[in-house]
């Protein structure tokens, strides 16, 4: 029977569909969205001195978004004149699809991962999430509107000067790990997290990753007080919903793959019955700690300009990470004792 | 491409910027005014000398004291009545305070129009809170205060005031410390203010800017020292002024200036006269002529009245600081490189309120 | 040595924030708590009835000719009727009525939902609805204070007082 058969092929892939469906997929990617939008919320407003929401769902206001969500899918869709209409509401849809995707790499056990991935899944992870940056870039072309326009092309410049860094420094762990494998990576930091020994790859690849996800000093594409929102200015309702998940989207698999890749990923002293249980409480924990860090970034700085934004990625990250990947390179060749003392390969 | 750069837009306030742009670089930029103008001098021909104290405080709502001022200053030359020694005082408090309002204000926008969302936006509204309360427990409200009318000024000052300024300085103070660790100082604010939207000494004079933009140019000019009005003699303060032009000088004359204003209120508060705080002056003012200057927070204001001797001045003619300021920025590009992101930060920067430039 | 002196204007505005972040928020929770002013301040205007001698002072006075002088039967003059509508609470109505008939409140809470419920009749002007039968869910009013000590955020707290 058909029936049976569904069954029984769901009983056989049963893992795989929760990890799709739940826990590093689907629900996990929506529930975050959902719960960094309160606490950002929240927490920005106690740095100014206010409150943030606090009526809706009793306990401090965590009904809001929900609420905020549902308001936006009941507002009207406006599409401008002369535009796409199906590309026009189809790309912040797959924009958020192909950010989520990058997930699928990331170790949350050794043996909880959606996708290994051969054995290069930190090089897919860079494929999928640069992916999101060219539908960004269509998103603000198509929208016919010159503050869209604007943002678009500062879309491109940031993310292709941001990436290159990026993915110097990870190279520059990858030697170190020996394996493009995110897995390998994170078990060779059994005795000392990467942030050590890669201190400047570390620092490199932070701001890099900001620069990324659009996090201040970085926001240029959607810099409010400039462009009034950047490739977003043209959609409303729930398409408007839709690119503001895509803030965070990329903000939880950016900040996954910096701990794993500088922190020891799931790492951590065993603190529940079961070691997959305890991986998963290490990795969150430290996601949630690199995150509040980094949301607080928002209340404290200025936006940098665009100009300024090139100058430094482009004439001290790049070089930088060039410079990390050299020293780890010949370290790697000519004394790889010194790594075995740290515990990597 | 040419962009409408306002009314808008998250930052503009009423008022638009017709920016022609080449990429992110500003070719021309033309203010454009006009969104909030209600006709201030023509209402004013149509209330009485009394009653005109209520619209002219609407030309600048966060530094109304000081506007108020030159308003009834011009009666008062004219009906030529000598003002109490208390009265001058009193004033002279209230429109530090004003100022002191204005400028955290200004530090606020400046901060918010660099980007971000940042906390220093809300603290110095949080903290000209307690300047409201201070100015509530003087005059009975906390905006626009109708406290100075021609002759003097409405209430004496309440007990316990003192004191309450005295608390309210000690803790700003602190807060001044702050801000300047948390914003001025901080490197990324200096990098996106620094160099950004330079105006030459020669440009501000000519240009004709005013107040703090014409300071933070060089120019050592302010109407409080060059012809001091109300206490302003009497008083010992230094005259803020900074070199360098860009908009990071400019903010810093403005901080600068609200340090000052604490030290007026301290010394005017400990040596206030005893006396009285207001002296009658008739309904009917002689036929004459006016024109008065005060130094208001974004510059000189300057007033001209005439009167036919009737209980309402014939005309009045408003000339308004940030007018004057807007023309600068319309005059920006010619002189000094913008990129569209630097166009809210030396907009701010110049600290405009474009209702008095609408009047 | 610049190297040092970017990091301290990096770092120590985070640290700023943060501790603000962590201390206790300013906001007053409005419906339920309410800032309270001090002596004399000018908000809602209201009328004694039985002092007023009917000489329209104060109608004459007002800036915005928000006072009219209304006709009421069996009374020997006409009575201000004030339109909150245009009122901008500069009190100079209540500062020139010679007999003190006028005073003013710290009632600000004068929303209406007709414009024209805001044209107080001088029975109404005469009737001031206290306070507390306007905001019915008031539980506590509050005074800004600095407790003590300079550069702290949280001493700047409430004095509770009942209502
Ligand atoms: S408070 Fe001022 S505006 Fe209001 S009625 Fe009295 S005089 Fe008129
Ligand atoms: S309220 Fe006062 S000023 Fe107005 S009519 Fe009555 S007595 Fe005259």
């Amino acid at each position: 029977m058909l029936i049976d058969e569904i069954l029984g092929w769901i009983k056989l892939n049963l893992k795989d569909l929760i990890q799709i469906v739940l826990f590093p997929g689907i629900a996990f990617i929506l529930i975050f969205a959902v719960a960094a939008t309160w606490f950002e919320r929240k927490y920005l407003a106690h740095s100014m001195l206010r409150i943030g929401p606090l009526h809706t769902g009793r306990v401090a206001g965590w009904l809001q978004i929900i609420a905020d969500f549902i308001k936006l899918t009941g507002k009207e869709v406006i599409t401008p004149r002369n535009v796409n209409v199906f590309l026009f509401n189809l790309l912040p849809v797959l924009s958020v699809c192909t950010s989520a995707i990058a997930v699928a790499f990331i170790p949350f056990s050794s043996d909880w991962i959606i996708y290994e991935g051969n054995g290069i899944s930190l090089l897919l992870f860079f494929a999928a999430a640069s992916l999101t940056p060219y539908i960004t870039l269509m998103l603000g072309w198509i929208s016919n509107n010159k503050y869209s326009i604007i943002g678009a092309m500062r879309v491109s410049y940031v993310y292709i000067s941001a990436e290159i860094p990026a993915f110097l420094a990870a190279m520059g762990v990858a030697i170190m790990a020996g394996s493009f494998s995110l897995i390998d990576i994170v078990e060779a930091q059994s005795r000392i997290p990467f942030l050590i020994p890669q201190i400047l790859g570390f620092i490199v690849f932070f701001i890099a990753f900001l620069a990324e996800v659009e996090r201040v000093p970085f926001d240029i594409p959607v810099a409010e007080q400039e462009i009034v929102a950047g490739w977003r200015t043209e959609y409303s309702g729930i398409n408007f919903g839709v690119t503001m998940m895509m803030d965070y989207i990329p903000l939880c698999t950016w900040t996954l793959l910096f701990v794993t890749l500088y922190l020891g990923g799931y790492q951590g002293p065993l603190i529940f019955a079961s070691q997959t249980l305890s991986n998963f409480f290490w990795i969150l924990l430290k996601f949630s700690l690199v995150i509040v860090v980094i949301l607080l970034f928002r209340s404290v700085f200025p936006r940098l300009r665009m100009d300024q934004t090139l100058r430094l990625t482009w004439k001290y990250l790049t070089p930088a990470a060039f410079l990390n990947l050299i020293i780890t390179a010949i370290i790697a060749y000519y004394y790889p004792d010194l790594f075995g003392l740290i515990g990597a390969s | 491409m040419i962009i409408s750069w306002g009314p808008q837009h998250p930052i503009s306030g009423q008022f638009r910027i017709i920016l022609e742009t080449d990429g992110e670089n500003v070719l021309k930029l033309t203010p454009d005014i006009g969104f909030t103008h209600r006709g201030i001098e023509k209402i004013l021909e149509n209330r009485t000398f009394l009653q005109g104290i209520v619209p002219v405080e609407r030309l600048s709502m966060l530094d109304t004291a000081n506007f108020l001022l030159a308003y009834v200053r011009a009666v008062e030359e004219i009906a030529e009545v000598d003002v109490p020694p208390r009265a001058k005082y009193i004033r002279t408090i209230l429109c530090e305070i004003s100022r002191i309002n204005s400028h955290l204000y200004a530090l606020g926008l400046i901060a918010e129009a660099c980007g971000g969302y940042p906390a220093i936006f809300l603290w110095t509204v949080a903290d000209r809170e307690l300047f409201l309360d201070v100015a509530e427990m003087l005059t009975g409200t906390r905006w626009s205060y109708s406290f100075f009318i021609p002759g003097g000024v409405r209430r004496d000052i309440p007990s316990g005031f003192k004191e309450k300024v005295l608390e309210v300085l000690d803790y700003f103070e602190g807060r001044l410390e702050t801000y300047r660790d948390s914003w001025l100082e901080n490197e990324l604010f200096k990098r996106r203010a620094r160099g950004v939207g330079e105006l030459p000494l020669d440009k501000a004079v000519t240009l004709g800017a005013a107040g703090p933009t014409l300071r933070g140019s060089g120019f050592r000019f302010d109407t409080r020292k060059d012809e001091p009005y109300e206490a302003y003699e009497d008083l010992d303060f230094k005259l803020v002024s900074m070199e360098e032009g860009d908009s990071y000088a400019r903010t810093m004359v403005r901080y600068l200036e609200m340090v000052e204003s604490v030290k007026i209120i301290r010394e005017a508060i400990e040596n206030i006269p005893e006396g009285r705080f207001r002296v009658r002056v008739p309904m009917r003012v002689p036929e004459g002529e006016a024109y008065v200057r005060v130094e208001t927070a974004r510059g000189e204001v300057g007033l001209h009245m005439i009167t036919d001797g009737s209980i309402k001045p014939y005309r009045v003619k408003i000339n308004s600081p940030s007018l004057r300021n807007l023309y600068v920025l319309s005059r920006m590009p010619e002189f000094s490189r913008l990129l569209v992101a630097d166009v809210p930060v030396v907009l701010w920067s110049f600290d405009p309120w474009f209702l008095d430039a609408d009047r | 040595m610049s190297v040092i002196r970017f990091l301290r204007g990096i770092i120590k505005p985070y640290i700023i924030v943060f501790k603000h972040a962590i201390s206790k928020p300013h906001t007053i929770k409005y419906p339920y708590e309410r800032l309270m002013f001090s002596d004399g301040y000018r908000g809602r205007i209201s009328l004694r009835f039985e002092k007023c001698i009917g000489c329209g002072l104060c109608s004459r006075t007002c800036p915005n000719r928000a006072i009219e002088m209304v006709e009421i039967e069996g009374e020997k003059h006409s009575f201000p009727q004030i339109n909150f509508g245009r009122c901008s609470f500069c009190c100079l109505c209540v500062d020139v009525c010679p007999r003190g008939a006028l005073f003013s409140d710290e009632v600000v809470e004068l929303s209406v939902i007709k414009r024209d419920d805001l044209i107080y009749h001088p029975y109404k002007l005469s009737n001031p609805q206290p306070l507390e039968s306007i905001l019915k869910d008031l539980k506590k009013t509050i005074t800004v204070q600095i407790e003590d000590g300079r550069l702290s955020y949280t001493l700047l707290r409430r004095r509770e007082e009942n209502v």
